[in-house]
């Protein structure tokens, strides 16, 4: 068991939860992205604020479809990483040329039925 | 499928419900005199977390502005006293894997956030807050308590059922 499986936000610390809506034709091709290009760069960041982000981001995916035929998927940063940098595209621009990066980033847009829902929280004492 | 059966009913109470609460303020003082306050933070509670492969249940609650004084006040002296005293072994695991969460500030609409995280789902429970609210209380007082915490909510809650990944 890593360090990443027991981080959670104690009370006090802030979260961000974000949940994510995908289009039913593109969860195979989200889920790839996320394993292969999100996470693989997060992943393997030798940046240590990237590697203090990548402790503490939480992936949750969906336990069944819902009625529109999307799927949610959700972010929770437990808890966030204060100053952190949670934009997608400057992540990509870590590994991949600015072009490539715009595309992947496209790409990723593609894939959502809805914009996400952002919500910033405190974690209680409960 | 029992458990979202319970969460069915209690949204179901939530979209027909329109009664004032016959709680007030004061009563809902006198209902916490006989608790204790909370001091002590639970280690275990504290370090849980769900682990890759365990299910998460998000709950997302919207509070209307004008009672969130009394929603928060209602979850700390009623709702987490109940939780965190019980003596029935599966409430205590439901404590322990419960979180709450709370606004950092107030939504457009006028209504403040808060959510419930089940991390993890403690496999088998309900989650009914009706059924939490009988442990301690009558049928009586936990249908007007229940009626209470419905007045709270500007509308139903969003219920997201996930699973922890590696990530």
């Amino acid at each position: 068991m890593n360090a990443k499986n027991n981080m959670r936000a104690q009370e006090g610390e802030d979260v961000l939860l974000i949940i994510n809506y995908v289009k039913n034709e593109f969860k195979a091709h989200y889920e790839k992205f996320m394993h292969e290009v999100f996470f693989d760069i997060l992943l393997k960041s030798d940046n240590p604020n990237m590697q203090n982000q990548f402790s503490k981001t939480r992936w949750l995916t969906p336990k069944g479809q819902n009625k529109n035929t999307t799927w949610t998927y959700a972010f929770f940063m437990d808890p966030i990483v204060q100053g952190g940098d949670y934009n997608i595209l400057n992540l990509l621009k870590l590994r991949y040329p600015e072009e490539v990066a715009n595309k992947l980033m496209q790409q990723y847009i593609s894939f959502m039925a809805a914009n996400p829902y952002v919500q910033v929280l405190v974690q209680s004492k409960f | 499928m029992k458990k979202l059966f319970n969460l069915h009913l209690i949204f179901a109470i939530i979209l027909v419900n329109s009664c004032q609460s016959n709680y007030n303020d004061s009563q809902i003082d006198q209902a916490s005199i006989s608790f204790p306050s909370f001091n002590n933070s639970d280690p275990e509670k504290d370090a849980m977390r769900a682990k890759k492969g365990d299910e998460v249940l998000i709950i997302v609650n919207y509070v209307n502005d004008e009672s969130k004084a009394e929603y928060e006040k209602f979850m700390k002296e009623i709702f987490f006293e109940v939780l965190s005293k019980s003596e029935n072994p599966r409430t205590q695991e439901e404590y322990k894997k419960t979180r709450w969460l709370t606004p950092t500030e107030k939504n457009i609409n006028n209504t403040w956030t808060y959510v419930f995280i089940m991390d993890p789902v403690v496999s088998g429970s309900e989650y009914n807050i009706h059924t939490l609210l009988k442990e301690k209380y009558s049928e009586g007082e936990a249908n007007l308590l229940m009626e209470q915490y419905i007045s709270f909510m500007s509308s139903t809650p969003d219920l997201h059922s996930l699973y922890q990944t590696q990530h």
